[in-house]
């Protein structure tokens, strides 16, 4: 078994090998969480690859001691995210809720569960939206998470429970 | 409750990335080689019809060339060989 540090450093050094290895590991989670997060697909596929190159470009910054390679790739994924999030949405906070998602919810009326379940995440603050998904789909545990977002555990476990206030209201109500 | 959250949020699933999602990965990744190794590692597609049509050509200009190699006249530095010559014997040398 090859250890993730001496795949990213082989790939960083142009071993194609090494890097389909790390590429095909962890592809699917950054594209993943880059979708949940900008819920755009093509969005979603650029910083994907954004992320991957930054790996590889700075190889010696993924220390094997501090986390996992999936996570650290999500913490660049998060960041090239919230780069994007900023320029489509200057004015947005990050962490504060829109007012009302009440005609989120009346175009939700004829939607797929998996489309509604999309709007719901889409009006998250993105600060909520990468708690959840790092909490429910990757299922890392709160220390990793509080690692990863660079904040205490405390934070998170408030924006998680804001987060599953707001989709529970809504994908609830929609449900019903 | 919660549980009923939980499975609606994990019944989302991710749009499927687009079909050449891993090769525009993969030719980033080789775009950061540096030109020599790009250069030496680097590939291109023929069609076999264009492939074996560019053989024909060069194999009738390699035909051309060594015929016409072997029918050009021999020039010696100026000397030609006799056109008609006449023999003559010499029986004696006189010093």
């Amino acid at each position: 078994v090859i250890a993730e540090s001496d795949l990213v450093r082989r790939a960083a050094k142009g071993d194609e090998s090494a890097f389909l290895i790390v590429w095909e590991q962890h592809r699917d989670a950054v594209y993943r969480f880059a979708s949940w997060m900008l819920t755009d697909s093509s969005g979603a596929e650029d910083v994907t690859q954004e992320s991957f190159l930054a790996l590889l470009d700075h190889p010696s910054r993924f220390d094997p001691v501090a986390g996992s390679l999936r996570t650290f790739l999500l913490a660049i994924a998060r960041n090239f995210c919230r780069n994007r999030l900023r320029k489509l949405r200057p004015e947005e906070d990050l962490d504060v809720e829109e007012a009302s998602g009440a005609d989120l919810l009346d175009r939700a009326v004829q939607m797929e569960t998996s489309e509604m379940v999309q709007s719901a995440i889409a009006a998250l603050p993105p600060l909520q939206r990468e708690v959840v998904f790092l909490f429910e789909y990757e299922e890392l545990p709160m220390a990793e998470i509080a690692s990863l977002l660079a904040t205490d555990v405390n934070t998170i476990k408030g924006r998680l429970y804001r987060a599953r206030q707001r989709l529970r209201r809504e994908l609830l109500w929609m449900k019903t | 409750m919660d549980e009923d959250l939980t499975r609606l949020i994990k019944s989302w699933r991710a749009p499927s990335p687009g079909t050449d999602f891993d090769r525009r990965m993969l030719s980033a990744f080789r775009g950061r080689a540096p030109w020599w190794q790009r250069w030496w590692t680097m590939r291109i597609e023929v069609p076999l019809p264009a492939l074996a049509a560019a053989l024909v050509v060069v194999l009738f200009l390699g035909i051309l060339l060594v015929r016409g190699r072997f029918d050009r006249p021999i020039q010696a530095g100026g000397w030609q060989p006799v056109a008609e010559p006449t023999l003559k014997v010499i029986r004696e040398v006189h010093e």
